[in-house]
């Protein structure tokens, strides 16, 4: 039978807005994250100026210490907090997200402090599961990049003027794309760890067999909600222009307005890939 | 469990409360000083382009901003080059006396800051000469070559100068003020071999020779410049090297040689396509 997947999405809306505690961990994520881009933009004032500016001044020199070029690396800045932030407590978080996801559906009570204790002691398989994310991440845009050029050498004659004007996002687009297709295999890692309580490897080797079973499944799931916050990355790819047509501060708010979004669509995928695995789980069981 | 809502109030609560106590944190510091200069200077950008009413208005707004700056920050780095944007607009808007008082006042306060001091200095000489006064403007001129001839705008003074007189007509003149430009660069050459001023003086001999029309002794300057400051060239002077030995001497085989043997010494990649390009069409 073809899983329905239209049913996941209209479920997991209504989860996410009824039962809207399912999304605290994430507004705690991304209240990190915004107060990541906070410290990010003070980091050349008071009081951080004394730690950050040796390290702005060696990596990137010493003209991004000032008005208003330091606003220019503020999203190379913010990336790498964003991987710190998302190895080291995000994913630890989702995984919370996923436990609440269970509980309300096997309708079992919520208890906050046995939980926390449970989380806590997912933690090491989290941390682990961020790093081969980080690293699969680094793999694709490598792979991306390669391939993407070689696609373009070979089409560069016959496209149109439009289409070298939208490069830049439709490189972004494909991008994206690209790493669906391979977080497919890889995403139900967490939610087998902590619905199925299988450990780590085995939990890999799952994910990756379900993921090969049910790729279009898994790939259409996350990847109608990612493109319809596309805008919201055409609007972080052209930020130099914006900044130039607007005002220098433009980049805090298009990275600010960006966590919004893309937080409420990570959490709204992560309930969609939970519930999928959940009703795999009752059609297994029914036979 | 807790009431979403009442979590996602108390988040925004406690982010806009971090944002307002780091911003007052930064009120008196240099990161709100450059952020108010850039705003001043980006203003000041376009108020010689469009003299109306509402530009006066801006020009208040930019002079009060830059006054703004010097009163709050008067320490910092920011205070400074508020100083020489506020001189330097006075000039722009003809208040020649304004900007005179200004560059006098950097000179008595910023003393040690040379390049700074250099920057009033000229902006004073540069007002007399727009009043017409060019017995003045030269002395400050004279001033300046003699005492700050270690910075960028001492080391022109010689050359502009002799550029004046030329503009003015004074071709008797300007031809001596260029040799006396000729003796003092080659000094400077000499003294300052392999360093910044080296560098500045032989492309300043480079142009007065260009404007003495001596375009052999341009040429064998220029190939020495190269040869002994690879790292220091500049996309500027490709104009130079064309003029001279394409133009003038009729060479284009050693420009097409110069330009190889920079493309083989430069790590800038956009030079080294732009000469290619260049190549290509002569």
């Amino acid at each position: 039978m073809r899983y329905n997947i239209v049913r996941n999405w209209i479920d997991s809306f209504d989860l996410m807005t009824k039962k809207s505690f399912v999304t605290v961990p994430f507004i705690i994520w991304g209240f990190l994250e915004i107060l990541a881009l906070i410290f990010i933009y003070f980091s050349t004032g008071t009081p951080f100026m004394h730690i950050t500016n040796p390290l702005i001044k060696k990596f990137f020199g010493e003209v991004f210490l000032h008005y208003p070029a330091n606003l220019f690396i503020m999203p190379t800045l913010y990336y790498y907090a964003n991987l710190l932030i998302f190895a080291a407590i995000g994913v630890f978080l989702s995984a919370v997200t996923i436990d609440l996801v269970g509980k309300v559906d096997a309708q079992t009570p919520l208890k906050t402090r046995s939980m926390l204790e449970e989380a806590l002691r997912r933690y090491g398989p989290c941390l682990v599961y961020a790093i081969l994310i980080v690293l699969v991440g680094v793999l694709v845009r490598n792979l991306h990049a390669f391939g993407f050029g070689k696609v373009l050498r070979y089409f560069s004659r016959h496209l149109p003027q439009i289409a070298w004007d939208m490069m830049p996002f439709i490189s972004a687009l494909s991008l994206l794309v690209l790493r669906i297709a391979f977080y497919a295999f890889l995403i139900l890692t967490i939610p087998i760890i902590v619905i199925k309580k299988k450990p780590f490897i085995k939990a890999l080797g799952e994910s990756a067999f379900k993921g090969l079973l049910n790729f279009f499944a898994i790939f259409t799931l996350l990847l109608v909600p990612y493109l319809i916050c596309s805008p919201v990355l055409l609007v972080k790819i052209f930020y130099k222009e914006l900044m130039e047509a607007t005002f220098v501060e433009m980049v805090f708010f298009v990275t600010l307005g960006g966590i919004v979004i893309i937080k409420l669509v990570e959490c709204y995928t992560t309930i969609c890939i939970t519930r999928f695995l959940l009703d795999k789980e009752r059609l297994t069981k029914e036979g | 469990m807790y009431s979403t809502r009442k979590i996602i109030f108390l988040s925004i609560v406690t982010l806009f409360s971090i944002f307002a106590m780091l911003s007052f944190l930064n009120i008196g510091s240099e990161f709100t000083a450059e952020r108010m200069l850039f705003d001043a200077t980006t203003v000041n950008q376009g108020v010689p382009l469009n003299p109306t009413e509402t530009v006066l208005g801006t020009q208040r707004q930019v002079e009060s901003k830059l006054k703004e700056i010097i009163r709050r920050f008067p320490g910092g780095e920011s205070a400074k080059q508020a100083h020489i944007s506020l001189a330097a607009m006075y000039m722009q808007n003809e208040r020649y006396s304004d900007a005179a008082a200004v560059s006098d006042k950097i000179v008595k306060r910023y003393k040690k800051d040379r390049g700074l001091v250099s920057k009033a200095r000229f902006i004073k000489a540069k007002s007399y000469e727009l009043k017409e006064r060019w017995d003045k403007a030269f002395r400050e001129l004279e001033y300046l070559q003699y005492n700050y001839g270690d910075t960028y705008l001492g080391l022109q003074v010689p050359l502009y100068i002799a550029q004046y007189n030329k503009n003015a007509g004074n071709e008797a003149e300007a031809q001596e003020l260029c040799r006396k430009a000729v003796g003092f660069y080659k000094d400077k050459r000499e003294k300052n071999e392999n360093t910044w001023i080296g560098y500045m003086a032989s492309d300043l001999l480079v142009m007065t020779y260009i404007l003495l029309e001596e375009y052999e002794n341009a040429g064998r300057i220029i190939k020495n410049v190269i040869l002994n400051y690879p790292t220091h060239f500049e996309p500027q002077q490709i104009s130079r090297i064309e003029l001279v030995f394409t133009e003038k001497l009729n060479r284009p085989h050693e420009t097409v040689r110069i330009f190889k043997n920079i493309i083989a010494k430069t790590e800038n990649k956009a030079l080294k396509n732009f000469l290619i390009s260049r190549i290509n069409n002569m």
